[in-house]
Parts: structure tokens; sequence; C-alpha cells
């Protein structure tokens, strides 16, 4: 079973939430959903659980749009939003009249709450005393009730402490192995750097990036050297000569784009030119979600403010 | 729709202020009904006895009006409407069985306050001094079935106006506006055939008629007709609650 | 101090100029007062034959009054005294064979008068059948002087006019006394006798019977002196019309009954040897309430007040129910001050948005209802110089402000809004429901002690106890005196602000 999205546009009066958004969640793998704050993340999630309406495209789960859906906490379990609980209602409870509403069994309550580590007291408490990390966890185990074949969390981490950051990375892992199509979103990239399988990039309510991680990492690298020298001034003249792009970053040393690496070396050794260090640049994930998202953020900080 | 029936019962059964609220409107309904009862001597002159002592429901009827606000309200309000949507994604269904949950449970409520009125109210009468009126009788059975489906009339009427605002404290304000300030400016009005016309279609006083045993010739409207008033106003807000619960984002 | 207040204050202003909801929220309740009161003016309509014979009397100051009664008296030049013994004093009414009922009101006395017209001043010390002996002048002031007292006399000495009272004739107590400088040098004396009719009513949820029955005073002299001017002659005479001025909008279904009666009881005096028996209907006093056009003109303040209920409300729990109140008590820590500031900003706003949508629906209400019948001579015409209407405008201005910050500092204690909003319509409109069905004594209580009261600031007359005119809720007669009235629901803004102020400073945010 899996989502499927396609074309999918929103307009919140002037401002356009979702410009055509597409894109495909596929069972057995994590596929991440990042971009700024404001970006469509929250929007595309609601307009797939039939939420919200979209303008045009649509959005199909297993097939079919998901309000026809006969069984849907067995297709889809879901979290938009951990505080969307009564604070007056025990936690328990919110479990029950979901599994009511799904006509699943009451031992699935146990369960699920074993598997968020809520088991014990926490359950029998109102949620209004709950945190911020109880409430992230009661809204998975809420996801998790109906057993479904497709989770879609957003923003799972927030309010997690280490060790819940870490659980939960298991568990979309685990889930992707059962063979479950999982899908995440985050405003961080670092959060999906070591879980995500795939990733969708969206920006201002368009997909910027629908690719792998490593190949996307290729491709935010690209083909950029980092090189050490005593002699930078020598080093970027050759280099410009030899068709080389060079930056400076440092007093000694410099970024070369346009090269590669051995031609790199070559020059400079045809023109002797001292190096003590020649290098592949390794762009890290955050650095390519900067990358593709610069001109997309929402909000974009001063020049000079830290981003 | 069993399923959605079972969902909202139990999410209704596991908030605290539900059972406070229902207290509330059987409690309010009985002492006040009481108290007016008490505060009338048989001097004072001949009564339409069971709509007296069932008089209380004037005031019980605000707290079902808060419950009934509530239930949707508060989903708006906690964003728990996300969740239930996603649970349920079938709309019409869900309003359904909220509806029926909510007008359900007013009833039920409603049939604990006109009995215990019913019974209080008589033992208050006679240390008045009024000689007793029969329960058993055509009039009062019509009086207590209609106090009965009133409060679960308004109950609905809430159930429909919290819907469509979406707020629960927008919503009572509406409702209790609606059905309390009516009466208070009835009696500043200056025009008689406005008095009259507003007596025969607020909702409050068209749907309370149904209390009425006696002079039913002076009635703005019959027992029966003015609670059909009151049914359409509950049926059109139901008919806005639902159309726009079914096509607005959540 | 004040620079942090007024930091404060500036603070919450801005929270609530740009949430543009609110705006409009209070916009529209200040459309809703114009619309509602214009609706309320509207529709209305009085027969009134008008022709100039059916003039109402007016009193020394101007105003409206009612003035019968059967008058035996003389002329009394300068200062002088008059004393009788009212040897009885009976209440007729004429209500099937047993007389059974009396008038509590029914009254006789002896009084000083300017002139036989009706409305002229006057000072009477006078004895009624259920409330006691009082010393009354000029139809709005009223004092209870003694429970009891054959024996009444009146000095007059330029324009004081002292009143003594004796249960033998020998010993006299002074009772009181009154200065009244609109009674000429040539006035008239004498003893009188008048009864109001007697009211019944048949009370019920939501509906209210008032039968009225024609009822005569009787009164009984004797040993009737007086002293000063010249000895003259007694002369009988009834003063204005008996019972009442059929003043349009006054009276309830049912009056209209002649005085002459239908039972054989007639007014009339008999002088005997030395006994004057006096019987009399009417009513002393002022206008009784009627149609209160200034109330009727003021009511979108009910309206307004409703709406403004929610926004009050809401400013305080939107901030708990977003977190806003951290930000807020963080940038601002002390508690108590930002409750005061919001009480501050919330109450002037809607005040003065109230106050301008009153003074603008007024006028246009006004004119309504004159257009509709309700004009000079049977109605005061009411303008916004008028200082009583100028009072009710902003004293319900003052109301709504007031229930607003209610609201909010409820929404402070609840951290609810349903909560709030459904306890402040519940306090300000339920007893005004619930007085139509409560006895007369508890629904006047409940009128008084609940917030409810403060509808009091809408009357252009106050209740005068002195009459056999009850303030019955059901005519929307609110008992406490205006600015007494308004203070209920200070009180109350105070008592909530104290406990909101208590929780905010206990609880965490």
């Amino acid at each position: 079973m899996e989502i499927e999205v396609d074309g999918l546009r929103k307009q919140y009066g002037q401002v356009s939430a979702l410009d055509g958004v597409s894109f495909t969640v596929r069972p057995g793998l994590v596929t991440g959903f990042v971009g700024p704050n404001g970006a469509g993340k929250s929007t595309t999630m609601r307009v797939i659980l039939g939420l919200d309406a979209a303008d045009g495209g649509r959005a199909l789960v297993g097939g079919r749009p998901y309000r026809s859906l006969r069984d849907p906490l067995r297709a889809v379990g879901a979290m938009l939003d951990a505080s969307a609980v009564h604070p007056g209602r025990r936690g328990r409870d919110h479990l029950l009249w979901i599994a009511n509403a799904a006509g699943l069994p009451k031992r699935r309550l146990n369960e699920v709450l074993e598997q968020v580590g809520l088991a014990g007291g926490a359950g029998k408490r109102r949620v209004g005393g709950y945190s911020l990390g109880m409430r992230q966890r009661l809204g998975i185990a809420a996801a998790l009730l109906g057993d479904p074949r497709i989770l879609m969390l957003d923003e799972p981490v927030n309010g997690l402490d280490p060790e819940g950051i870490v659980w939960i990375r298991g568990l979309l892992r685990s889930l992707a192995a059962e063979g479950r199509a999982v899908l995440v979103s985050s405003h961080l990239m670092g959060e999906l750097e070591d879980t995500a399988d795939r990733l969708v990039v969206i920006g201002r309510g368009r997909i910027i990036a629908d690719t792998s991680v490593p190949e996307l990492l290729a491709a935010a690298s690209g083909g950029r050297v980092a090189l050490r020298t005593s002699a930078p001034a020598d080093a970027m003249a050759v280099l410009s000569r030899a068709g080389g792009t060079v930056a400076s970053v440092g007093t000694d040393a410099l970024t070369v784009t346009g090269l590669g690496a051995e031609a790199t070396v070559a020059a400079l050794g045809a023109s002797r030119v001292p190096f003590t260090e020649v290098s592949a640049h390794r762009a890290t994930l955050e650095e390519a979600y900067m990358e593709l998202t610069r001109d997309a953020a929402e909000f974009q900080a001063a020049p000079g403010g830290a981003a | 729709m069993t399923r959605e029936l079972h969902a909202e019962w139990t999410k209704l059964r596991t908030l605290s202020s539900t059972a406070w609220l229902l207290l509330a409107t059987c409690a309010l309904t009985v002492l006040v009904g009481a108290l007016v009862t008490a505060g009338t001597r048989a001097s004072d002159g001949p009564q339409d006895l069971p709509k007296l002592v069932l008089g209380g429901v004037q005031y019980g009827q605000a707290t079902m009006v808060v419950l009934a606000c509530l239930v949707v309200g508060a989903e708006y309000g906690s964003g728990t409407i996300g969740p239930t949507l996603v649970a349920m994604p079938r709309r019409l269904r869900v309003f359904a069985a909220k509806s029926v949950v909510v007008s359900g449970l007013a009833c039920v409520v409603g049939v604990l306050g006109v009995v215990g009125s019913l019974l209080v109210g008589r033992v208050v009468l006679s240390s008045d001094g009024f000689d007793s009126f029969p329960l058993t009788d055509g009039s009062t059975l019509r009086a207590a079935a209609g106090t009965v489906l009133y409060l679960g009339l308004i109950a609905l009427l809430s159930l429909g106006l919290a819907t469509a605002l979406r707020d629960s404290g927008v919503a009572i304000m509406v409702v209790l506006s609606v059905l309390y300030a009516v009466p208070v400016l009835t009696r500043l009005l200056s025009s008689d055939h406005w008095k009259w016309r507003l007596e025969k279609y607020a909702p409050m006083k068209a749907g309370l008629s149904v209390q009425a045993t006696k002079n039913l010739a002076a009635l703005p409207l019959s027992p029966w007709h003015g609670l059909g008033v009151l049914a359409l106003y509950a049926l059109a807000c139901l008919c806005l609650g639902a159309l726009l619960f079914r096509w607005r984002d959540a | 101090m004040s620079t942090l207040l007024f930091r404060q204050v500036r603070a919450e202003w801005t929270k609530l100029r740009t949430v543009r909801r609110w705006m409009l929220t209070l916009l529209a309740a200040a459309v809703a007062m114009v619309v509602m009161t214009l609706l309320g003016a509207a529709g209305g309509s009085v027969q009134h034959a008008g022709g100039p014979g059916d003039v109402p009397p007016k009193g020394p100051d101007g105003k409206v009054v009612r003035d019968a009664f059967q008058f035996v008296h003389q002329e009394m030049n300068g200062d002088g005294t008059i004393t009788a013994h009212l040897a009885s004093l009976k209440s007729l009414v004429e209500d099937g064979a047993p007389r059974a009922k009396t008038e509590p009101w029914a009254k006789a006395g002896i009084m000083v008068k300017d002139g036989l017209e009706p409305g002229a001043s006057y000072v009477a010390l006078l004895s009624t059948v259920g409330h006691g002996v009082r010393l009354q002048n000029d139809f709005s002031h009223d004092k209870a002087v003694s429970a009891s007292g054959a024996w009444l006399r009146l000095t007059r000495a330029g324009s004081r006019f002292t009143a003594y009272v004796s249960s033998d004739g020998t010993t006299w107590t002074k009772a009181g006394s009154v200065t009244v400088r609109g009674i000429t040098a040539n006035a008239q004396v004498g003893v009188f006798s008048t009864s109001p009719q007697h009211s019944e009513f048949e009370r019920n949820i939501g509906s209210l019977g008032v039968t009225d029955v024609p009822a005569h005073g009787v009164g009984t002299f004797d040993n009737v002196t007086v002293t000063g001017g010249i000895p003259g002659k007694w002369t009988g005479t009834a003063v204005g019309h008996s019972p009442v001025f059929d003043i349009p909008g006054v009276g309830h279904p049912g009056s209209g009954g002649g005085g002459g009666g239908s039972s054989g009881v007639k007014d009339g005096s008999t002088i005997a040897a030395g006994m004057i028996t006096v019987t009399g209907s009417g009513e002393i006093g002022p206008r009784p309430r009627g149609s209160d056009l200034v109330q009727q003109g003021l009511q979108g303040a009910l309206f307004g007040l409703l709406v403004v209920v929610a926004v009050g409300s809401l400013s305080m729990t939107s901030e708990f129910r977003h977190g806003l109140v951290r930000t807020t008590f963080t940038a601002l820590p002390r508690r108590g001050g930002v409750l005061v500031a919001k009480a501050l900003v919330l109450g002037t706003t809607v005040f003065v948005l109230s106050a301008v949508a009153l003074a603008v629906a007024f006028p246009l209400g006004q004119s309504k209802m004159r257009a509709s019948g309700f004009r000079p001579p049977g109605f005061p015409k009411w303008g916004l110089s008028d200082p009583t209407a100028l009072r009710a405008i902003i004293g319900s201005a003052l109301l709504v402000a007031l229930v607003a910050v209610l609201a909010m500092a409820l929404g402070a204690v609840f951290r609810h809004s349903a909560a709030a909003i459904a306890l402040v319509l519940v306090v300000v409109l339920v007893p005004q429901i619930l007085a139509g069905a409560l006895p007369l004594g508890a629904a006047r209580f409940l009128l008084s002690v609940t917030p409810a009261a403060g509808f009091a600031v809408q009357q252009s007359e106050p209740h005068y106890s002195f009459t056999s005119d009850l303030c019955l809720p059901d005519d929307g007669c609110y008992p406490l005196s205006p600015w007494a009235g308004l203070a209920v629901p200070c009180l109350y803004v105070l008592g909530a602000m104290l406990l909101a102020w208590w929780l905010l400073r206990r609880r965490d945010a």
C-alpha cells in the first residue's frame, strides 16, 4: 500500500500553500518530508488524510481517496498534532474512543501503550498533566492503534528527549522493515539523516527534490575539492588557468569547483605549487538542504543573522 | 454507523465534565421548578400547575446548551477534530452520531428532570395549599413528554450552531442569547404586535408552549405547534452544521 | 509604577487591536446596539385620543403627576396651623359583597395646597391604611414619620411647614418639617381622603395578569381647626379626575373602571356636627411607571452586551489556550498589573464604543418612537441634552463595559471561555427572566443582588415606593436607583478581579 500525491494545489486567499505537489510514499521505506516552516508539509498531510480539500490534484491512499476508505485506521495511522488531545481525558480513554471508532479490540490499547512506553500509570492520568514528550508518545500510540500499513507522522521528534529521539528512529526503521510505508515530516534535515531512505523536499508549496539520501548528498557536493596549501595565491592563479573556479575559505584553504581532485593535483604538480591536502568535499545533509531551500524559505533571516 | 456512535459515546463518557453538566441540568430543572412552585401561593389565583412545576427547565437548559456546544466546540478547541476525522472520515456519519448521542443524553436527563420536577412539585404544591393535579392526565403527559423533547431539541439546536461556529464559547453565547435575551427584550417592546410575534416565534417561548395545559385557546401557538416551531429551528441549525461540517476543511 | 502600568496598557491595547476578529466583533457589537435600538423603537404604536382637555397635570417641577383626591378646604392666608383628629380611616374595595379586601395605600389626612388645580404644590400629613403616617409634598417627596397617630397638625411659617403627631390631642411630637416654596400666601387648607385602585396580580412564568378594582378611602375627621387667616367656610372639591388619569401607556389590562363606583359608593364629603367625612379615590404622587421611553430607547445595549461578553472572555482565555500567557508573563512578570491593564484597555474600548453607538442610536430611536405616537403631551420628549437621558446612555455604556471586564476576569478564573461566557450570561440574563416567575419579593431581591441590577441605570424614573405602584420586573422595573444599581455589577467586577488576581498569582501560567 502506498501514498500517491499528484499535482496537489491549494490556495489560502492570495497565498498559494500547495502549488502542484506530487510524490509517492512507497512501502518498506521511510520517506522523509522536509521543508522550512510554512512550506506546505502539514497542509499536504492534511489533504492526504481528507481533513482539508485540495483545489486541484489528488491524493490517494492505496489507490483510493482517504475519505472513501472502509477501514481507514487499518490503512493509515497518523499523528498530525500531538497536542490535539482533550486535556480532560485520560490517555487511555483517548485511545479507547479511537479504537471504538475503528472497531478494534481493547487489548490493542495495552499493546500500543506498551509499544510507546506509556504502559503503567501514565495511561490512567489526564492528558492535561502530560509533558510534551508524553503527548508525542500518546499521539504515536494512536497512530499505531490500527496496525496500519502506512504511517504518517508530522514532526514526531518535537519535544522528545534524546532517548526518545533514538527510540523513534528505531521505531520508524523497524516499521519500514516490516514492509510499511512511513512518511515522516521534519523541518530539520539532520533529524532524518540516519532514518530516511528517501527525501521529499518541499519549499513554498513546490517539491524541490525527490531523491534518495546519497543522491542528494552527491548533488550538493557538486564535485568540489578542498585544498590546503602554503601558497594560496599561486595555487589560485594556476587552478584558474586550468579552468577551475577557486574560492578562498581560510588563510591556507581553498575550494575548487569544476576540476575534480585528480585534475587539481595534476595542475598543481605541473606548476610546482606546494600543497598539503587535497580532498573531495563531502557536503552534509544539512548543507544540501540549506542549498536547496535557500530560495524557498518562507522566513528568510536577514543577512549576517544566524540562519 | 455503530462505530461512530460507539466512539462518540466513549468520548462523552470519558470526560468528567459531561457527568457534571448532566447532573446540573437535572438538578437545576428540579430545584428551580420547586423554588418557583414554592413561591406561588394558592391565593395568587388559579395557576397552570404542570407548567408551573416544570418551569425549571428554562434554567436547566442552560447547562444542556453548554454540554451540547462543548461536544463539538471542544473538538475544535483542543484540536481532537483532527484525530476524529482521521479515525472516522465519513463526516456526516460522525455528525449524525454526535447528534444522536447528545440528544439521547438530553432526553434521558430530561426524563429524570421532568419526573423529579413533577414529584417534588406535587409535594410542594400540597404544602402551598393547591389541589394537586393528576399525573396521568392527557395534558399533563403532553407537558411532561413535550418538556423532554424540548430539552432534546435545544441540545440539537446548540450542536448544530456550535458545529457551524466551531467555537464553544461563541456558540454558547449565541444560543443562550437567543434563548434568554429574546424574552427580556419582549418585556420592553412597546408594540404589542411585535410582542405577540416574538412570543410566537422565539425558540424558547414557542417550544415551551408545549407545557401549557390550560387556556390553550389563548396561546399564540398550540402546544405541539409550538414545539414544532422549535423543531424547525433545530432542524435548520442541524442542516447548517452538517453542511458546513461536510464541506469545510477541518 | 505608572510607567510600568502604561507599558502594560500599551501591550494589552496592541494585543486587542491586532486581532482582527475581535475588533470586528466589537464593531459588530456597536452596530448591533444601533440596529437593535432602532428595531426596539420601531413598530410601537399608541392610541391616544389626545384632546387638549386630557392633558395630564404637571407638578411644580414640570413632571407629569397624578393628583386626584377629595378635598374639604378653606382658604388660609399667610402663616397658620391646621389640626385634625382622624377618627377613622377605611378602605372600601369594590370587589363583591364581602368587603374583606383593603387597599393599604388608602389615605386620609390634612393638606396645605397652592390652590385647587391638579398639580399644584402641596404639603400633606396623612395616615395610610397599611403604611403608617407620612409627610409628603410635591408628589415625589415622602417621609414616613410615625407608625400611628390619629391627631395630625401642620404649621406653616413662610415656606417652612412643620408636622406634629399626637395620639391624644394634648401631647404633640414634632414629626418632621419640609420647606416648600411653591405655595403662595393664599393657600387652601383642609382635610382630604383618597385611595388608589386595588390591584391584584396573577403572575405566572412569563405572564402577568393584573386586575384593578376601584377603591375608595373614607376618612372621618373631627376637631378640625384652622388658626391664622380668616375663619372661613368648608367647601368640598374633587380635585383632579378620578380615579387615575388615562395616561397613555400606563395602566394594566382591565383597568379603567370609573371612580364613581358601581356598588353605590360615591366620592364626596359630608359635614355635620363638627364631623367631616371625606370619601375619595385616586392617587397623589408621581406619574406611574409606564412606557419608559429612555429605557426602551436603549435596548440595544443588551445586545451589545451579549456580543461583548464573548470578546471579553476570549481576550483572556485565548492567552491560556495558545500559551500566549507565558509570553505575556515573561515580558511583564507583574501578573496583577497585566490583569489591571487588560481590564482598563477592554473596559475603555468597550465603553467608548458603546457610548458612541448608543448616543447615535438614542436620538434616532426617540424620533422613531415620537413618530409612532409617543410624543408630548402624553410622553416626555427626550434628547441627548437631558441629564437623565445622558445618564442613562453613559450608564448603559458603563454597564456594557463592566460586563465585558467581568467576562474577562472570569475568563482568567476559569481559563475556559465556555465556562466564563455561560456564567456571565446566566448571571446577567437569567435573573431578569427568573424575576418574572418568582414571587415579587424574591424577584426584587434577585434584581438587586445580581449584576442584572445594573440595568436600573437605564430607567429615566426611579421607582417610588410610597405609591401603590408595584415595581414589577415584568414591566422592566428594576428596584434600585440608577447609580446604586450600577454599583452592583461594579462590585461583581471587583470581586471577580480580585479572585482572578489571586488565582493568577497562585497558579502556574
